[in-house]
């Protein structure tokens, strides 16, 4: 109240927003996990919360040990961690469409002493399908394969149907029954017979790994299972199941005493997110599991964007003709003028003017939008400031979003449009349907440019840390210290780009296991080069890149591209504006930095690939690349991705190369998960900030693809037609 | 508590020496940074007192240039006052009218009815106000409200609910010194599960909403407004 200043200097009012639930929220997530989340309950049934299914000691869906026919709401992610008897098993499962889900798990077994183990540490992928949804008389059915890419000890498929009980007039609360049968591990204890014949190979842990074992599956005997949860109220449930695993290997090495069939356990809903249980397993045996579950749709603080003022509409034309006149534009200074009365109103939505060219009754600008992760709402904020700033003759604006010199759409919208549809009862959806999204030419002729963006750099000393997954010695080994980044631009899409770090802690340099890979090493060498020296220079690039026309988009990079190797880059990416699909082709050739200092050794390649990208709609995005890696292997890398309208994005890919599984190593071919969480879900502050982290089960040569930084396709996409439309919701935020 | 606080300024003062930045443009703060900063924000604003409500008088409301609008939202139960920063006329029903709060929140009324939020996180992007408007003719009456919910996914859901308006009498309020005579009602709105009961105080006199309690979103739930002056 900045005007009618009196009553809030008596006062000291109070705010709108309390800041309360989001407090809670924010601690919650970045320090403890543990205390997140008291919040958004509220959510009334209009938002669907679904019925949120608990989860086994495998992390997904399930009683105690064994399954459950159920699904998670789609698009979550449960992280599941569970401890009993020395088995300690981390799992993290995503939800990837309302059937399917996909877990990944970590296991560690104490005790084990044999196969060259002291602790047991495996990997492992399950799938799980729901074949028949719940019903009002049928159960779901779901069908599941556990740990069907390895030889580990966890292989196992099931089908398995689960029916809900709710309202009965005795029993308070819900009851589900499930039912099942399991084969491979889940039929080691009371199989009834062999339904689809076969045997089972057993355990075999000098054996490479990693390929669906597709023979193996639903092959010997097999045996049921079953048990009953009874969700009492909205904090507590008791279950009770009869498992068909007989904790062979385990029970064989000592590592547990199996008595009983029967499993029981008690669980707490500790938050809307956290679940706690305790359990009494196999006649001997406490345990405990922790649930964790994430809707990447629930944000842990609700992103809210401070408002602009209201667009103050042109003054009537019939009355004050004078207004409307378009004399201003016959002076050559008016387009200087403009931009500079344009530039700060740009600024306090942190949109960077780069040209402006005006008519009479036109204009076109290009900016930056460094705030906002949606296109849309840097468009809806740079039409109003164009409203607000433009002579009233200026009829049609041209907004035209530019990320490192590419300009990547331009987005047509009329003046009177806005002024007339700002209030509407649908004002985005009417907004859309009269803006125009089409190309971008790759310069704007007889425009005014700002004079005060290049040369443009930045840098910033923080601190950094960096995990690294799955050293067969230790789960998780990390490294942190200080990094310095410089990023200067002297002309548009022109960057000198690096970055040196200074290492304090980490946890990689006593480990000692170096490479057995039999290819060139290209990237199993890690450990070399964490020991190599403290002090790194990780990446010294300089990059160009530019549009040769209007759907074409390019780019060359020369300098150390990464840590592992420095050389020449070039990329090329056809991408039209409207269109699902774009095709690419990079070329490198690249040579293998030392492991210390800036030298390189004997080793150097040729690596690129010709790509494709198709947007499927929904958020699902595809991508295939074929061409050699660095190791010059030839073959083709597929990546699914999920990403969701806030952000989120989470991946699975896999590489195939002409390198045979033996060579490959452990794992027989690469193969991992990208997950990439935006800063601005934790926060509710907008920010284009992101987290992101690439996790496989191992790292080894096969398959490995160079790390360029600034690769076209995502700076190009963010600002083509499907990406603006779909968060189109916020424009007038 | 002293030892949390110490906890947290040694950690501050590592990232305060760790961390900084500078360039051209504004480059912003690491995320380690950010992510800190957050948090101590947070941290500080914890068990501070919740703000006494304040008496409205008259001779305070007339200090204050301008219109003023009493606005207490049901989560918080705090007190706010807004300010009227537009007032426009379109193709849609009413007057809109853009008030804003402290803290830069906007919400936009036609004739006093909800019909968006800014600011919010869980905003009310849009909604129809003719039915509600309508029933506002001491006859009663309702229909069908398009109302446009934020999610929190960054989309929003277009939400169709059927509106009863129960004309509920004469009800006279008071609202600083003033005794208001006015029309009182009430606004019943379902989608499936969902509902909600907006009421209205109109002034006999004006025509003009006096007083009203309307449902935002289901993140935000309710909010009081009060129009102290004209």
């Amino acid at each position: 109240m900045a005007k009618g200043g009196a009553v809030q200097q008596v006062i000291k009012p109070t705010r709108i927003v309390t800041g309360e639930v989001r407090k809670i929220r924010v601690i919650g997530t970045v320090f403890a996990v543990v205390c997140a989340t008291q919040a958004s309950a509220q959510d009334a049934d209009i938002f669907d919360v679904p019925d949120r299914p608990t989860l086994n000691f495998y992390g997904s869906p399930g009683l105690v040990d064994m399954p459950t026919a159920e699904s998670l709401p789609d698009g979550t992610f449960a992280i599941g961690v569970s401890h009993f008897g020395g088995t300690t098993r981390t799992t993290l499962t995503f939800q990837a469409t309302p059937r399917l889900s996909a877990s990944f798990r970590y296991v560690g077994i104490q005790d084990w002493n044999a196969n060259g183990f002291d602790t047991y540490r495996d990997r492992s992928f399950d799938l799980h399908y729901q074949v028949l949804k719940e019903r009002r008389t049928l159960p779901a059915v779901t069908v599941g394969l556990q740990d069907f890419a390895g030889t580990g000890i966890y292989a196992g498929e099931y089908v398995v149907a689960t029916k809900t009980f709710e309202g009965g007039a005795r029993l308070p609360g819900r009851v589900k029954v499930t039912a099942g049968l399991g084969w491979g591990r889940l039929a080691s204890s009371g199989a009834i017979g062999t339904p689809f014949g076969g045997t089972r190979p057993a355990f075999d842990p000098a054996g490479t790994g990693g390929s669906p074992s597709v023979d193996q599956w639903f092959r010997g005997p097999a045996a049921p299972f079953g048990g009953v949860e009874w969700q009492i109220n909205d904090r507590w449930g008791v279950k009770a199941e009869y498992s068909s695993d007989a904790y062979d290997a385990e029970t064989g090495n000592g590592v547990l005493v199996r008595k009983s069939r029967l499993n029981f356990g008690t669980e707490y809903q500790l938050s809307n997110r956290i679940r706690l249980g305790a359990y009494y397993l196999y006649g001997s045996e406490f345990g405990v599991n922790v649930q964790v579950q994430l809707n990447p749709n629930a944000p842990l603080t609700p992103l809210s964007v401070r408002p602009t003022g209201p667009i103050e509409p042109r003054p009537d034309r019939a009355v004050s003709p004078e207004a409307w006149s378009t004399d201003w534009s016959e002076s050559a200074q008016a387009p200087l003028t403009l931009r500079d009365q344009l530039t700060p109103v740009l600024a306090a939505s942190g949109l960077k003017l780069e040209a402006l060219q005006v008519s009479a009754n036109r204009a076109e600008l290009r900016f930056r939008n460094t705030r906002y992760r949606a296109t849309s709402v840097a468009v809806g904020r740079a039409a109003r400031a164009m409203a607000q700033v433009m002579p009233a003759s200026v009829e049609t604006f041209r907004l035209v979003t530019m990320h490192n010199g590419l300009a990547q759409s331009a987005v047509t919208i009329r003046r009177s449009d806005l002024e007339a549809l700002e209030f509407d009862s649908q004002a985005a959806d009417a907004l859309l349907a009269v803006t125009g999204i089409g190309e971008a030419a790759p310069m704007l002729e007889n425009a005014v440019y700002s004079d005060t963006l290049y040369p443009d750099y930045a840098w910033t000393i923080a601190p950094y840390l960096e995990p690294n997954y799955f050293d067969p010695d230790e789960p998780v080994r990390f490294e942190g210290g200080i990094k310095f980044e410089l990023n200067y631009s002297p002309a548009p899409g022109w960057e000198l780009g690096g970055r040196l770090k200074h290492r304090l802690v980490d946890t990689f340099s006593d480990s000692t296991r170096t490479s057995n890979s039999v290819l060139p090493r290209v990237r199993t060498d890690s450990i070399l080069y964490a020991r190599g020296s403290d002090t790194v220079l990780d990446t010294l690039y300089v990059s160009r890149q530019w549009k040769p026309g209007n759907d074409i988009y390019a780019r060359v990079t020369a300098g150390y591209l990464e840590r592992m190797f420095g050389g020449v880059s070039g990329e090329v990416l056809w991408k039209p504006v409207g269109s699902r699909l774009a095709l690419g082709a990079e070329a490198n050739y690249v040579q293998q930095r030392d492991f210390s200092g800036l030298g390189f050794q004997d080793y150097s390649v040729a690596t690129g690939h010709a790509s494709a990208y198709y947007e499927f709609g929904r958020g699902y995005l595809g991508q295939v690349d074929v061409g050699r890696y660095l190791a010059g292997d030839l073959g083709a890398t597929v990546t699914l991705t999920r990403e969701f309208k806030n952000g989120w994005r989470v991946g699975g890919f896999f590489t195939l190369t002409d390198v045979s599984s033996a060579d490959f190593g452990e794992g027989s071919f690469d193969k991992g998960i990208n997950l990439t969480v935006p800063l601005d879900w934790f926060l509710g502050t907008p920010g284009k900030r992101t987290l992101s982290t690439t996790i496989r089960p191992i790292q080894r040569d096969g398959g490995a693809r160079l790390d360029v930084p600034g690769r076209l396709y995502e700076q190009v996409r963010q600002g083509h037609r499907n990406a603006v439309t779909d968060n189109w919701d916020r424009v007038w935020e | 508590m002293m030892r949390r606080r110490t906890v947290f300024a040694l950690i501050g003062a590592a990232f305060a020496l760790a961390a900084c930045s500078g360039g051209s443009g504004q480059k912003q703060d690491s995320t380690l940074t950010t992510l800190f900063t957050s948090a101590k924000a947070v941290y500080d604003s914890w068990g501070q007192p919740a703000p006494q409500p304040v008496v409205v008088t008259r001779a305070l409301l007339d200090q204050t240039p301008g219109q003023v609008m009493q606005a207490i939202p049901d989560r918080t139960g705090l007190q706010d006052f807004l300010r009227l920063i537009a007032q426009r006329r379109d193709d849609g029903p009413g007057v809109v009218e853009v008030w804003q709060s402290s803290d830069n929140i906007q919400f936009i009324l036609r004739d006093g009815v909800l019909v968006g939020t800014k600011g919010l996180g869980p905003d009310m992007r849009s909604a129809q106000a003719g039915a509600t408007l309508a029933g506002f003719d001491g006859q009663g009456g309702g229909g069908a409200r398009l109302i446009t919910l934020a999610r929190g996914n960054d989309s929003a859901q277009r939400v169709e609910f059927a509106c009863d308006m129960t004309q509920m009498g004469r009800d006279t309020i008071q609202i600083v010194d003033q005794r208001v005579s006015t029309y009182r009602m009430q606004e019943t709105c379902a989608y499936g599960g969902t509902t909600f009961t907006n009421e209205y105080w109109v002034e006999t006199s004006s025509g003009r909403m006096r007083k009203s309690r309307q449902w935002v979103s289901p993140g935000f739930g309710y909010i009081a407004f009060e129009r102290l002056k004209n």
